[in-house]
């Protein structure tokens, strides 16, 4: 066998493990390799006595004030998050595609030519239509992610529970 | 919940429902070794703490977009790791001589029995006058206990380079500590 690596001696350090076969019987045999896997433990050894860094006991401290301070991380809030994961692939594509409708419903009546609207002859507007319009509304003020849609949705119904 | 009995991944996932408790949880298991890892980086320059605390607050930011395909801690480390990194890279541009600065290697002394906390001096010393790629890649797999892969993933570098790093820092500070006891 040819002379062990450097890395193969740093290896045999790094995992604090015996030589492989191979390996050891060249070792017993090759007094230069013994000498330089001495000389690397001598230094792994050296290196394991500088000890633990010392903690500044206000570190964890500044962490934690500095992402209060910046706010929540950018995920989904807690209770959009529990019903994403519980409605399943069907459901979250589902989700997808409502969102997406009423999204382009928004955005075209916001964008329709103006002008006067009709309704329907014989058809009054419900109270039930004027509230999906206040929520549209809010949904065109700005680009809303699904996990936004979706906390606006049940939050009213969280409120509700927990009275 | 008792974060304390959670795993990395676990807390992950409840940092990103907004349990900011977790967070302190991923704080306190890694704090120490991602400030080992950033002081060993920066060596002599001051700011270890500013990047230890700058790593958990793009963890908290990113936590909605953590996939734990790696281990949270390699993660950790290589976000450390790219920040000192923009460091010294900020460092240099400003004229600050770093080279200088860190490529004075102690003088070898003659043999001698040193009590610990010389003997933990010296090699302090020896560390921070290695390149900074060395110093980096050192540290993690000395005091880090990463293999060679897990050091290139938290590095960035490819594996035959951490290898080369690793033989040159280590016959480096053999050179450089011979003799100590």
């Amino acid at each position: 066998m040819k002379h062990a690596s450097d890395r193969e001696l740093l290896d045999m350090l790094a995992a604090n493990r015996h030589a492989p076969e191979e390996l050891a019987r060249h070792l017993d045999q090759c007094a230069e390799c013994r000498r330089r896997l001495e000389a690397y433990a001598g230094t792994w050894d050296l290196l394991g006595r500088v000890g633990r860094d010392d903690i500044p006991a206000e570190l964890a401290e500044g962490i934690m004030r500095a992402a209060e301070r910046q706010g929540r991380p950018a995920g989904r809030s807690g209770v959009a998050a529990r019903l994403w994961a519980s409605v399943g692939p069907i459901g979250r594509a589902a989700a997808v595609i409502v969102a997406a409708s009423t999204a382009g419903f928004a955005v075209g009546r916001f964008t329709a030519p103006a002008g006067p609207r009709h309704t329907p002859a014989g058809r009054s507007v419900t109270s039930d239509e004027v509230a999906q319009a206040v929520f549209l509304d809010e949904l065109a003020t700005a680009p809303l992610g699904i996990s936004e849609a979706l906390s606006m949705a049940t939050e009213p119904q969280g409120e509700e529970q927990e009275r | 919940m008792e974060y304390g009995q959670q795993d990395d991944a676990e807390l992950m996932r409840a940092l990103a429902r907004g349990e900011t408790a977790a967070l302190a949880e991923l704080v306190r298991r890694y704090q120490g070794d991602a400030l080992a890892l950033a002081r060993r980086t920066l060596a002599q320059t001051d700011g270890a703490e500013d990047v230890v605390q700058e790593a958990y607050l793009r963890v908290y930011h990113s936590a909605g977009r953590y996939r734990p395909t790696a281990k949270f801690s390699t993660w950790l480390y290589r976000i450390v790791v790219n920040l000192c990194y923009d460091r010294l890279r900020s460092l240099k541009r400003r004229g600050v001589a770093l080279d200088e600065q860190l490529a004075a290697p102690p003088a070898a002394e003659a043999p001698e029995i040193l009590h610990a906390a010389d003997v933990a001096r010296r090699v302090r010393e020896a560390i921070s006058a290695l390149p900074p790629r060395q110093r980096t890649a050192l540290t993690l797999h000395r005091y880090q206990g990463l293999s060679h892969a897990e050091v290139s993933q938290a590095t960035g570098w490819s594996v035959s380079a951490i290898e080369s790093l690793l033989v040159r820092a280590y016959q480096t500070l053999r050179r450089q500590l011979v003799g100590l006891k």
